[in-house]
């Protein structure tokens, strides 16, 4: 407790500039959690689309190169719905078949779990919000589907929100038509295609003169062109995430570098008054903790009301790069303290 | 007997190198539990250093010092900080506060550092003290809002809040006007009678000097006088 009382003494110095910085701590934390969340989206994608590595993409714009398109291959649309059979108990829910890009493309965001099982292969699905207890994240259920029979169905994740699906694609939409996306990376399915709605083909064997007279635009190999429009997408994000990140944390580490003088002085004041070294260092070290733990439980008491899913990545980098950098500007300081007088520490202008 | 007993003592910094300084030499002299004593010398004679060797702030490399009969070389670092917090208090010119805390938290430092001492009483000691040093009013104002003698005034207070066998006074009216520090003077010879605290003062001012009962002149790290008044 007296321990505490003393580290109040180093923690409450300056406060109005504490509190600023705290605030900025927290403004970039909040954007360093939900930027982390869609790049580990995006990385899921992209683990995704691997699995259609060596496969030839193409563009289908009008109706007859869909109708080639069809005919010649198997079409991967945004999405195909799928029929549940009658009398299950679900006749308000709606199942989708998604496609690849909906993982590039997509502005929905899970609350939990991940768009797919990163370590199976078989159906996966997430849920809308309001089906996450009827179908909780890492369950497995059945689902029967019109003309595929009974499908085994890995819950892989909970949207964060319900979801419709409108205008060719997927919107929030409260719970009027809750959707279950399904996620099939081994296209063990073999959807209806007049129902789907997509804009991508996958056509093996097919003879590239033939498709580009048909109006089939090739976009060349589908996991390299996934590749590269995520790494033109993601390229930037991690640029300005990282930009951003330090942005916000130069206002708290630059605060603690520029108190420094502050700093050596209360802790040679304290040492004066029969505080040994390392209670000053502690005393100081929990200090730093204080005030890089506020900001931190206010960001995830902020990011569960936004409802910005916080990755623990997203949690962890930060808190180790301003732990560490704490820690290390207190080994600093009492590298420093023990190299000089404390007397002399005292004197200087700061406190006279 | 003796609560300071300095024999031989001396002190260098950078001993070894080449910017070795040879601050205090062969310095012995004994001073009573009770008594108040002067230390006066010009700027870099070594009275900073010496006192600091006192306090327990610093090391020294020759020589033996023992503080109420026991000898100093022996402590280790808890047993240093032990003294420092309950057997010195330390006033010095330029205060030495916490000028974002109060005069009550300034106060209560070395008490909180105690570690024997419940909260209720660090409160009510604080007050008592603060209230001696004529500053009652002032108990839960910022120390950056005080004077300059209000502010040796804090600063006393806190040397004194573990009750302290010697109170060690670095130039402590050295940033104050005459009629200010004559007060800080007067403070330091009432708290050496009534509660008979040992009172060492390093100071530039003959008049200060005066006021003590003894004056020790130090020049070039060495003592060149001793003369009890």
């Amino acid at each position: 407790m007296k321990f505490l009382t003393i580290a109040k003494s180093f923690a409450l110095r300056s406060i109005t500039g504490k509190i600023l910085t705290a605030f900025e701590l927290l403004i970039g934390l909040l954007i360093l959690f939900h930027t982390v969340n869609r790049l580990a989206d995006f990385d899921l994608a992209a683990r995704y689309t691997e699995r259609f590595s060596g496969i030839a993409a193409y563009e289908t714009f009008d109706d007859e190169a869909k109708a080639f398109a069809e005919s010649h291959g198997t079409p991967l649309g945004a999405a195909y719905q799928l029929q549940l059979e009658p009398g299950g108990g679900m006749d308000e829910v709606s199942v989708f078949l998604a496609g690849k890009e909906l993982f590039l493309n997509t502005p929905l965001e899970l609350c939990a779990g991940e768009w797919f099982d990163p370590d199976g292969t078989g159906l996966a699905a997430v849920v809308p919000y309001s089906l996450r207890n009827s179908f909780p994240c890492g369950s497995t259920r059945t689902l029967d589907l019109v003309g595929m029979g009974r499908e085994k169905v890995y819950i892989s994740g909970v949207l964060s929100s319900d979801v419709t699906f409108a205008n060719s694609g997927f919107v929030n939409f409260g719970s009027a038509n809750r959707v279950i996306l399904l996620c099939d990376p081994n296209g063990a399915l073999e959807p209806d295609p007049t129902i789907g709605v997509y804009s991508y083909t996958l056509i093996e064997n097919a003879d590239p003169a033939e498709l580009k007279k048909a109006g089939a635009v090739t976009v060349g190999m589908m996991a390299e062109a996934q590749k590269s429009e995520r790494d033109h997408t993601l390229a930037p994000l991690w640029f300005f995430t990282a930009a951003l990140f330090v942005l916000f944390t130069c206002g708290y580490l630059g605060e603690q570098f520029l108190s420094l003088s502050e700093r050596t002085k209360t802790f040679a004041v304290f040492y004066m008054c029969g505080a040994p070294r390392r209670t000053c260092f502690f005393a100081q070290l929990a200090a730093d903790l204080f005030w890089l733990i506020v900001p931190f439980v206010s960001a995830l008491a902020l990011a569960a009301a936004l409802g910005v899913r916080v990755r623990p990545l997203g949690l962890l980098i930060p808190f180790v790069y301003l732990f560490a950098g704490s820690c290390l500007l207190s080994l600093a300081l009492l590298h420093y303290v023990n190299k000089q007088s404390p007397v002399q520490l005292i004197k200087r202008r700061f406190y006279s | 007997m003796s609560l300071i007993e300095v024999k031989d003592l001396e002190k260098y910094y950078n001993r070894g190198k080449g910017s070795e300084f040879h601050a205090l030499h062969g310095i012995s002299f004994e001073i009573e539990a009770g008594e108040t004593a002067a230390l006066m010398g010009v700027s870099g004679s070594g009275k900073t250093t010496l006192l600091n060797i006192l306090g327990f702030m610093d090391s020294f490399d020759e020589g033996t010092y023992r503080f109420d009969g026991e000898d100093v070389s022996a402590f280790g670092e808890r047993a240093l900080a032990a003294h420092r917090n309950r057997s010195i208090g330390f006033v010095m010119q330029s205060f030495g506060l916490i000028l974002s805390q109060t005069v009550y938290e300034n106060v209560s430092l070395p008490l909180l550092l105690n570690g024997d001492i419940g909260f209720g009483e660090i409160k009510q000691r604080c007050a008592d003290l603060i209230g001696e040093v004529g500053l009652k009013e002032k108990l839960h104002s910022r120390t950056d809002e005080l004077s300059g003698g209000q502010q040796q005034r804090v600063a006393i207070a806190r040397a004194m809040a573990n009750g302290p066998k010697l109170l060690i006074a670095d130039e402590p009216t050295g940033a104050l006007d005459s009629t200010t520090a004559g007060e800080i003077v007067d403070l330091f010879l009432k708290l050496n009678r009534e509660r008979g605290t040992t009172v060492l003062i390093a100071t530039h001012d003959e008049r200060v000097a005066e006021a003590c009962g003894r004056v020790m002149r130090i020049e070039d790290g060495r003592i060149v006088s001793d003369r009890r008044l």
